[in-house]
C-alpha cells in the first residue's frame, strides 16, 4: 500500500515484495536538485535554439565543448568521490582514462568487439587494475601516495612508446567504431551528448546516493580523521579499496567513451599534464566533497576554456590558468560552496572532533 | 552584496562578454537557402594549428602571405581568400571541435591542418562524417600511414584527405636510399650508425611492414636491413626514446663501433638542438652526422645551436639558400624575405613550404575544373594534374595521383635538399647531382648542388676558426 505520511514529509510503501520502503518527499530536499538536472538536460537544446536562431548556424563547437564537460565530469565526480572515501588526492586519474579508451580501442579494432562489450571491459579492466593498485591507499600517504599516482600515467605513457606496435605511441589506435554513425552529424552530436551526459548522470547518481547512506557517513569518518575512525570500529582499509576501485572503473569509461566518440585513441594525447591539470583544478574548483559541484566546475571550466580559445589567441589558454588560479584563491570552497552556504542543510555528513582543552 | 555575490557577478560578466565577443561572422552551411554565393564571395580557408608552438606559427605566417599572393592575382576564379585561424591546443578534443567549427560554422572549403598524428586521426573520421553535407578538402602536413591506407581502401569516404608529406613507410626508402648512400659516398665510408627516434612513425623503418591496400600489397624493410643489402655495414644501431636529452652514450658507442657516418632518424619529438651541442663537444665530433627531421630544416637552427651545426648534414628549406624549384620557390622568397625586412628571410620550415604549395595546387585544380564550388571535381583534378609550382618538391614527387601507398601523399622528399651547416651557418647543398636529376629536378636547381664542397666537420672547425 502506498501512502504519504505528511506530518513526516514521507512517502512510504508499506508492502512491496514484503518490505517497507519510504522516502523524504519534502520538496526542500529533492526540488532544486531536480530543477538543476532539468537546466542540465535541456541547456544544450536551449544553447542550440538559441544560437542557431541568432546565428544561422548550428554552435558545433559549443555542442562539442559540452561533450567534453561530461567527459570532464565523469572524471571529476569519480575523483571527487575518491578523495572523499580514500582521504587521498590522486594525482593520476588520467591513467585510469587512458587504461579505458586503450582497451575499448584494442578490443574493437583488434577483435571486432561492440562498444556495449567494450563498455564492460573497460569498466572492468579499470576496476581490476583499481583493486590491484588500491593497497597503496592503506599503505601509502602525503607526498609518497602523490608520487604514486603521479608516476603511473608516465609509466603508461612510456610504454606506450615501447610498444608503440600495441599501443600506435603518439598516433594512437585508429578506427575504433564510432558509437553513433546515423549519417546526420548534428544528431550524432546530440547522441554524444545525451549519452555523456547520461554516463555523468549516472556516475553522480550512485556517487549521491552512497554520499546520502550510511556509507557515506563512513567515508566522511575516513576522511575526517581515519585512525579515529578505525578506533570506532570502521573498516577503512576496506572502503578505501572498494572506493578505489569503483572510481578506478568510472574513470576509464571516460576514456572508453573517448574511444568511440573520436574513432580513435591515442594515450599519450591524454596523458599529459595539461590534463591533469585540468582534472585537478576542477576537481578542486568545485568545491570540498561537492558531488554536483563537480559537473557545475567542469561545465564553467570548459566553456570558458572554449571561449578563451576562441576570442584570445594564443593567450587563451593562459589566460584559463590565470582565470582558475584566481577563482581557487577567491573561492576557498568552490563554485559549490556558493551554493552551499545558502543551503547548509544540504551539506555532506562530517565528523567533527573537537579536541577537550585542558584546564 | 557580500563577497561570493561579487565574485559570481563578475564571473557572470566576464564569461557574457566573452561569449558575445567569441562570435565570429560566420557563413551558413551549404544548402542553406538564403545567401547565393555569388563571384565575390571569399573562399574560406581554416588553418587549425596551436600557434604557440613556433613551427606552426610559421606555418600560419605562410598560409597568410601565399593567400595575399593568390588574391594579389585575382584569387580564385575572382573569388578572394579569406583565411580564418581555429587554436587546436594541440588536443585531440579542442582539435575537432575547431575543425567542426571550420567546416560548419564557418563554412571552410579548405582546412589546412597541423600535422599531429592524433589530432588528424580523430578529424579525419570526422571530416568522413562531413563531407557529404559539407564538402571541404582537408590537408595536414603528416600523419600515421594509417590515413594513406584509409583513403587507398575507403576512397569514397575518405578522398578529402591529403598528406602534404611522404608517408611514413616511404620515408624510410628515402633515408635508405637517397640520403645515406650518398653521405656516405662523400665521407668515404661503408661503416654506418643508425639511430631511430621509438615512436609509432618509425616502426616501418625499425621493423619493416607491409600493407594490403586496393592497390595490391607494399612491402618496406627496415632501413637497416635495405643498407645492408647495398653494402653498408650498420656497425651500431639504437632506438633512441622519446624526449631523450643524453645523447653522450650514443655518441660514444658510435665512436668506439668506427662509423663513419651517424644516420638519426629524428623528427621535432627529438631534441636534435641538444643533440648538436653534445656531439660537437664530444670524442665522436669527427664522425659526419646526419639529421632528419626536426628544427635543423630552419636557419634558425643556426643560432638555436649557439653554432654546434657546423657541419652537420639535414634537409634544409630556409631562404635565401633554396634553390629555384618552381616559379613559386621565388615568387614566394620575394614576399617572405620582405616581411623580415633588415633582418633578412625569417626562417622558415618544410611543412610551411607544403602547405603554402597546396594552397596554389588547390587554386589551380578549381580553375581547371572551373568551379570553387565542386569539390569532388576539384579533388579528381588534385589527383590527375601533375603539379609543377611546388616550392620544394619536383612534380613527380609531390604527385597526389599514384595508384601505390602513395595515393594522396607526396612519393618523394625533395632529393636536393640535403644541406651543409658551413662557416658562419652558411648551408651548403651537397646532394649527388644524378640523383636530383632522377627526381625531376630542373638544372637550376641542380646548378645549386656542391657535393663538391663537403667538408669533414672537423675540417670544417679547423677552417672556421
Amino acid at each position: 500500500m502506498v501512502r504519504i505520511e505528511t506530518r513526516r514529509g514521507r512517502l512510504i510503501i508499506d508492502d512491496l515484495f514484503g518490505k517497507r520502503y519510504e522516502w523524504t518527499v519534502e520538496p526542500r530536499y529533492w526540488r532544486n536538485p531536480i530543477i538543476a538536472f532539468l537546466a542540465w538536460l535541456v541547456m544544450p537544446l536551449v544553447v542550440y535554439g538559441v544560437y542557431t536562431s541568432a546565428f544561422g548556424v548550428v554552435p558545433v563547437a559549443l555542442l562539442s565543448t559540452l561533450v567534453f564537460a561530461n567527459v570532464l565530469s565523469m572524471m571529476t565526480l569519480s575523483l571527487g568521490f575518491q578523495s572523499i572515501g580514500t582521504g587521498r588526492l590522486n594525482f593520476g586519474p588520467h591513467f585510469f582514462l587512458a587504461l579505458g579508451g586503450y582497451t575499448a580501442a584494442l578490443l574493437n579494432v583488434n577483435y571486432g568487439l561492440n562498444p556495449a562489450i567494450t563498455l564492460i571491459a573497460a569498466f572492468a579492466i579499470g576496476a581490476i587494475v583499481g583493486l590491484g593498485l588500491s593497497p597503496i591507499t592503506i599503505i601509502s600517504r602525503g607526498v609518497y601516495f602523490v608520487l604514486f599516482t603521479l608516476i603511473l600515467p608516465l609509466v603508461l605513457y612510456q610504454v606506450a612508446y615501447w610498444r608503440s606496435d600495441i599501443f600506435g605511441a603518439e598516433t594512437g589506435i585508429p578506427g575504433v567504431d564510432a558509437l553513433f554513425l546515423t549519417g546526420d552529424l548534428i544528431l550524432d552530436l546530440f547522441l554524444f551528448l545525451y549519452t555523456s551526459l547520461a554516463i555523468a548522470t549516472i556516475i553522480m547518481l550512485i556517487y549521491d546516493k552512497v554520499l546520502r547512506s550510511k556509507y557515506g557517513l563512513l567515508m566522511g569518518a575516513v576522511n575526517e580523521d581515519e585512525e579515529l575512525a578505525r578506533m570506532y570500529g570502521v573498516n577503512a582499509p576496506f572502503i578505501k579499496v572498494v572506493i578505489f576501485t569503483f572510481t578506478s572503473g568510472a574513470m576509464a569509461v571516460a576514456g572508453w567513451f573517448l574511444a568511440h566518440y573520436q574513432g580513435s585513441f591515442a594515450g599519450p594525447a591524454w596523458l599529459t599534464p595539461e590534463m591533469l591539470a585540468l582534472i585537478l583544478l576542477t576537481s578542486t574548483l568545485a568545491g570540498k566533497g561537492a558531488i554536483y559541484g563537480q559537473v557545475i566546475a567542469a561545465y564553467i571550466i570548459v566553456i570558458l576554456r572554449e571561449v578563451l580559445r576562441s576570442t584570445s589567441g594564443e593567450l587563451g589558454l593562459a589566460a584559463l590558468y590565470i582565470i582558475m588560479l584566481v577563482l581557487l584563491f577567491v573561492l576557498p570552497e568552490g563554485f559549490w560552496g556558493l551554493y552551499r552556504k545558502r543551503r547548509y542543510r544540504e551539506y555532506y555528513p562530517t565528523i567533527k572532533v573537537r579536541k577537550r582543552e585542558v584546564l | 552584496m557580500n563577497r561570493t555575490k561579487w565574485v559570481l557577478a563578475v564571473v557572470l560578466v566576464a564569461m557574457a562578454i566573452l561569449l558575445a565577443g567569441c562570435q565570429q561572422p560566420t557563413q551558413p552551411p551549404k544548402g542553406a537557402t538564403t545567401p547565393i554565393p555569388g563571384e565575390k564571395e571569399p573562399i574560406k580557408v581554416c588553418g587549425l594549428f596551436d600557434s604557440r608552438i613556433p613551427v606552426f606559427k610559421i606555418n600560419m605566417e605562410g598560409i597568410k602571405v601565399a593567400a595575399e599572393m593568390i588574391n594579389e592575382q585575382g584569387g580564385i576564379l575572382g573569388r578572394p581568400v579569406e583565411v580564418i585561424f581555429e587554436d587546436t591546443q594541440k588536443k585531440v578534443d579542442v582539435a575537432v571541435t575547431a575543425y567542426r567549427k571550420a567546416v560548419i560554422e564557418h563554412g571552410c572549403e579548405i582546412i589546412l591542418m597541423e600535422g599531429v598524428s592524433e589530432e588528424v586521426y580523430a578529424v579525419a573520421e570526422e571530416g568522413a562524417k562531413l563531407y557529404p553535407k559539407y564538402p571541404h578538402i582537408l590537408i595536414a602536413a603528416n600523419a600515421g600511414m594509417e590515413t594513406n591506407i584509409k583513403v587507398i581502401n575507403e576512397y569514397d569516404k575518405y578522398k578529402f584527405y591529403f598528406k602534404a608529406l611522404h608517408p611514413d613507410a616511404g620515408q624510410g626508402l628515402q633515408i635508405a636510399y637517397d640520403v645515406v648512400p650518398p653521405v656516405a659516398e662523400l665521407v668515404g665510408t661503408k661503416k654506418v650508425a643508425l639511430w631511430i627516434e621509438e615512436a609509432a612513425w618509425t616502426e616501418c623503418m625499425r621493423k619493416g611492414c607491409s600493407f594490403d591496400t586496393k592497390f595490391g600489397k607494399s612491402e618496406v624493410k627496415s632501413i637497416k636491413e635495405m643498407l645492408e643489402e647495398q653494402g653498408y655495414e650498420v656497425v651500431h644501431y639504437a632506438d633512441i626514446a622519446v624526449g631523450e636529452k643524453n645523447f653522450l652514450p650514443y655518441l660514444e658507442a658510435a665512436k668506439a663501433s668506427g662509423a663513419g657516418v651517424i644516420m638519426v632518424v629524428s623528427s621535432w619529438y627529438t631534441d636534435t638542438v641538444t643533440l648538436a651541442k653534445q656531439w660537437s663537444t664530444s670524442g665522436a665530433n669527427d664522425i659526419q652526422i646526419v639529421l632528419w627531421g626536426g628544427p635543423h630544416q630552419m636557419s634558425a637552427y643556426w643560432k638555436m645551436t649557439g653554432n654546434a651545426a657546423l657541419g652537420i648534414i639535414a634537409p634544409y628549406f630556409s631562404y635565401p639558400e633554396l634553390p629555384p624549384v618552381s616559379p613559386l620557390t621565388e615568387e614566394f622568397e620575394k614576399k617572405w624575405c620582405a616581411k623580415g625586412g633588415e633582418a633578412g628571410c625569417p626562417t622558415i620550415e618544410q611543412s610551411t613550404h607544403h602547405y603554402i604549395s597546396e594552397l596554389f595546387r588547390i587554386k589551380e585544380a578549381m580553375e581547371k575544373v572551373g568551379s570553387t564550388e565542386d569539390i569532388d571535381a576539384v579533388i579528381k583534378a588534385m589527383e590527375e594534374t601533375m603539379f609543377t609550382s611546388h616550392t620544394v618538391i619536383s612534380p613527380q614527387d609531390c604527385y597526389f595521383g599514384r595508384k601505390d601507398m602513395y595515393f594522396h601523399s607526396y612519393p618523394w622528399h625533395p632529393a636536393y635538399s640535403l644541406g651543409q651547416y658551413q662557416c658562419g651557418g652558411k648551408v651548403v647543398y651537397v646532394n649527388d647531382k644524378e640523383i636530383a636529376r632522377d627526381h625531376g629536378y630542373s638544372e637550376e636547381v641542380i646548378k645549386e648542388l656542391h657535393p663538391e664542397a663537403y667538408k669533414n666537420p672537423a675540417e670544417l672547425r679547423e677552417i672556421c676558426k
